[in-house]
């Protein structure tokens, strides 16, 4: 039953990682990259940060992903360090003091159907024009022409009332 | 507009083409970049991370923490070697162990022996599911240090300890050869050290006997104490 390959068989051989060390974290890994990310995507707003972000959670995270703690702490344990990633971001790139991150991000939509929740307050108490204009950019994706054809308004105009709403919005505080 | 108003506008024009923003103050709009963040991310379909980009980020940590195991400062880990082949002469089993194992019967260094334990036990060291053609895995089981591999469907084992000072070896990521992180000695998949690597030739890695038993590759190793 021993067979030994022939000396000149050079095919590449792909290197397959043994299963029971791995398995351990890479499992915890799998439970969670997807929570993080939604989480982590809805405070950069973008998928070059959010990969960053969530890349760089992961990397420090990794001497403490274990499968023998419960989701929820281990949740909790991400969340808390993907914050600080998140706030060491805001701090360095947009010059925001710690503590004002601190307080504008301790609000968790931490699941999909929470941020749902938190859009439909924002967009709520807001004039029909800026809830309409926030919805077509941001929640349906059009480009600012668009938005300036389907509200009758120039592109200019369009551009600001994204702007007013985005401020108006901002300025009723922090959706629950 | 203001030099705010465009700050914010090139902004939300960053989140909408998936780019980083460009670094600058936030000043008063911290409030509306967070939100304009939380609003794009509502978007359906937006927030989801891409399954290559899952794969990708879970490779890295692999890596990094092979990594972690191969940067142990290489005297300490020679050092730790060289007790572990005392033990393994003593008959207590360990990775060093097989170099000397296999070469025990005063065969001439330089030629390639299959491991010969005079107690062994035929062990699983890996599944079949899991070896595909082309693949290769570690494996650590009685005190052996060994690699299994399947090279055009042939499946077959070598000690992965280096037979110049012992190191542990790592595959190359080509997939083609083995190599030793202490003093780049290389060897080909078929245990031949590779030419040209060191002055004077090594001994080839020694051959671990294989069969399979249903699910399981199963290698014949030294008996355990």
């Amino acid at each position: 039953m021993t067979d030994v390959p022939s000396g000149d068989a050079p095919t590449p051989l792909h290197v397959v990682d043994s299963q029971p060390p791995k398995a351990d974290w890479e499992t915890v890994y799998r439970t969670h990259v997807v929570a993080v990310y939604r989480y982590v995507y809805a405070r950069t707003g973008n998928r070059a940060d959010a990969e960053d972000v969530t890349s760089t959670t992961f990397m420090r995270a990794l001497p403490r992903l274990r499968a023998d703690v419960s989701d929820g702490e281990m949740r909790a344990y991400l969340r808390a360090t993907a914050r600080t990633v998140l706030a060491d971001l805001w701090h360095d790139r947009y010059r925001a003091p710690l503590k004002q991150i601190d307080e504008e991000m301790t609000p968790n939509a931490w699941s999909s159907e929470q941020r749902d929740v938190d859009v439909e307050y924002v967009l709520d108490g807001l004039p029909p024009n800026y809830r309409r204009v926030l919805e077509l950019r941001f929640l349906r994706g059009y480009s600012i022409k668009e938005t300036a054809a389907a509200l009758g308004v120039t592109i200019g105009n369009a551009k600001v009332l994204q702007l007013r709403a985005l401020r108006k919005a901002a300025a009723q505080g922090s959706p629950r | 507009m203001s030099r705010a108003d465009r700050r914010l506008q090139r902004f939300i024009d960053a989140l909408l083409k998936e780019r980083k923003p460009r670094r600058g103050d936030a000043g008063d709009d911290l409030r509306a970049m967070q939100l304009a963040a939380q609003l794009h991310a509502a978007h359906p379909g937006s927030a989801e991370p891409s399954p290559a980009f899952i794969d990708n980020l879970a490779r890295r940590m692999r890596e990094s923490e092979d990594g972690d195991s191969t940067t142990v400062p290489m005297p300490q880990r020679r050092r730790f070697l060289a007790a572990a082949g005392l033990a393994a002469a003593a008959g207590v089993g360990a990775g060093f162990g097989i170099d000397r194992l296999a070469q025990g019967g005063g065969a001439p260094a330089g030629t390639q022996r299959p491991l010969l334990p005079a107690e062994a036990d035929w062990v699983a060291v890996a599944r079949v599911a899991d070896l595909q053609l082309g693949q290769m895995q570690r494996f650590s089981a009685n005190g052996i240090e060994g690699f299994v591999l399947n090279v055009g469907g042939r499946i077959s084992a070598l000690s992965a300890v280096c037979t110049d000072q012992g190191c542990i070896l790592k595959a190359d990521p080509s997939g083609t050869r083995l190599n030793c992180p202490c003093h780049y000695a290389t060897f080909n998949l078929d245990g031949t050290p590779r030419t040209g690597t060191y002055k004077y030739g090594l001994t080839p890695l020694p051959v671990i006997q294989v069969r399979m038993n249903g699910e399981s590759v199963e290698a014949l190793l030294p008996k355990t104490l």
